[in-house]
């Protein structure tokens, strides 16, 4: 069952085996997690929205059909759950602009100072400018570069076509560059 | 070439998908400005993937889980969120529709609604026949409501393609559920969300 492919769970679950299910959200609920996270910047955020994934996501699986991977299905739900997540926070007036939990503290409170030290200049320099790009480059980047979708899978889940997506993601890198560089942590 | 050209074509070359892969190599062995810009996309590229994954406590798949079992068992309550001004926007809804029928009450057949279902159909079909890669980009759609209502506004005539596709390619009884869908993201816009999608189903 741990083997499983994704689809041959999907199709144990859909006929009442939970546990198949549980393999599902235990394989891939740490990239959803991470993936929520990097879009609306709150730890405890992320996992309300990924746990919503999960749970809509099961409410159809009788109704999905395997044209894609399955986790094209899974990253679709959790992208239009961050963007709706983003959207009410912009209404009441909270700029979500990216991660405000920072991964270092988890390492600092597992006893490694030193890790975490690491952790924080990088993942500063890097969660800052990530923080500077609009929903619609953070997406695609996180995506892409962070899940490792291809161009066609990332169109399904943004719902654009192959063309957008590279020409998107091309813009993306570039904004992403120019802003490391303006923060001094890109020397190239 | 233009720059910004110059940018997609590095970018689409550092993920294997350039169209002139070789072309790109060789002209990067004569301009440095461009092996510079490889290579700071490159980095970009690592830095990003290089992101550290929050831990996700055992409490997580606990909750999932117990979500689901609930959903099996009927219990879970509806994550449509129906409030007072949602209610507002269906008696609104309702009256600019000329219809009778109370908030929560469910469309009938005759409801204006499925009379735009077929328009929306032959929408889709002429569509669909002009570019057959379209419908699969709107198939997952129907997993997420949510993302359609965050839609309305900014495009809503995708909203119409989605209800539309679900009709369509998932035959008739589920034609029912896609109204049924419609009913449900109605339900959960806001007054101007609505009037939106009012305007926009009447040109249909």
């Amino acid at each position: 069952m741990n083997t499983s492919p994704d689809w041959e769970l999907v199709s144990h679950a859909v006929a009442g085996d939970d546990a198949a299910f549980a393999t599902i959200v235990r394989r891939h609920e740490r990239s959803v997690v991470h993936f929520c996270f990097r879009m609306v910047g709150s730890r405890e955020d992320a996992e309300d929205l990924a746990q919503e994934s999960f749970i809509r996501l099961y409410a159809r699986l009788g109704r999905l059909r395997p044209r894609a991977k399955f986790t094209t299905y899974l990253f679709a739900v959790a992208r239009n759950l961050s963007l709706n997540f983003v959207r009410d926070q912009r209404r009441r007036g909270r700029d979500v602009t990216g991660p405000l939990d920072r991964v270092s503290e988890q390492a600092s409170a597992r006893g490694r100072p030193d890790r975490a030290a690491q952790l924080d200049e990088a993942a500063a320099l890097i969660e800052r400018a990530l923080a500077g790009l609009s929903t619609e480059h953070r997406e695609v980047l996180l995506l892409r570069d962070l899940q490792g979708f291809e161009y066609a899978a990332i169109g399904r889940i943004i719902r654009r076509g192959p063309g957008t997506v590279k020409s998107r993601l091309a813009r993306a890198r570039d904004a992403l560059r120019r802003r490391l560089t303006e923060l001094g942590g890109l020397e190239l | 070439m233009k720059d910004e050209h110059v940018t997609e074509e590095l970018s689409a070359y550092l993920d294997g998908v350039a169209r002139d892969p070789d072309g790109i190599r060789r002209h990067m062995e004569e301009c440095a400005e461009c092996r510079q810009r490889h290579a700071a996309l490159s980095e970009v590229v690592a830095r990003v993937g290089s992101l550290e994954a929050p831990e996700v406590g055992a409490s997580f798949r606990a909750g999932v889980m117990s979500s689901v079992s609930e959903l099996r068992c009927g219990r879970r309550v509806s994550w449509l969120r129906v409030g007072f001004a949602t209610v507002a926007a269906l008696v609104v809804l309702a009256a600019l529709s000329g219809l009778a029928w109370l908030p929560g009450a469910r469309p009938s057949g005759g409801h204006y609604l499925a009379l735009r279902h077929t328009g929306l159909m032959a929408e889709l079909e002429r569509r669909a026949s002009a570019a057959p890669g379209y419908l699969e980009w709107v198939a997952l759609d129907a997993t997420g409501e949510d993302f359609l209502t965050a839609q309305v506004v900014d495009d809503a005539e995708e909203l119409i393609d989605v209800v539309a596709w679900a009709s369509w390619f998932e035959a008739l009884a589920e034609a029912v559920d896609a109204e049924q869908e419609l009913d449900a993201l109605v339900g959960a816009l806001d007054e101007e969300e609505t009037a939106a999608l009012k305007r926009l189903l009447d040109e249909y």
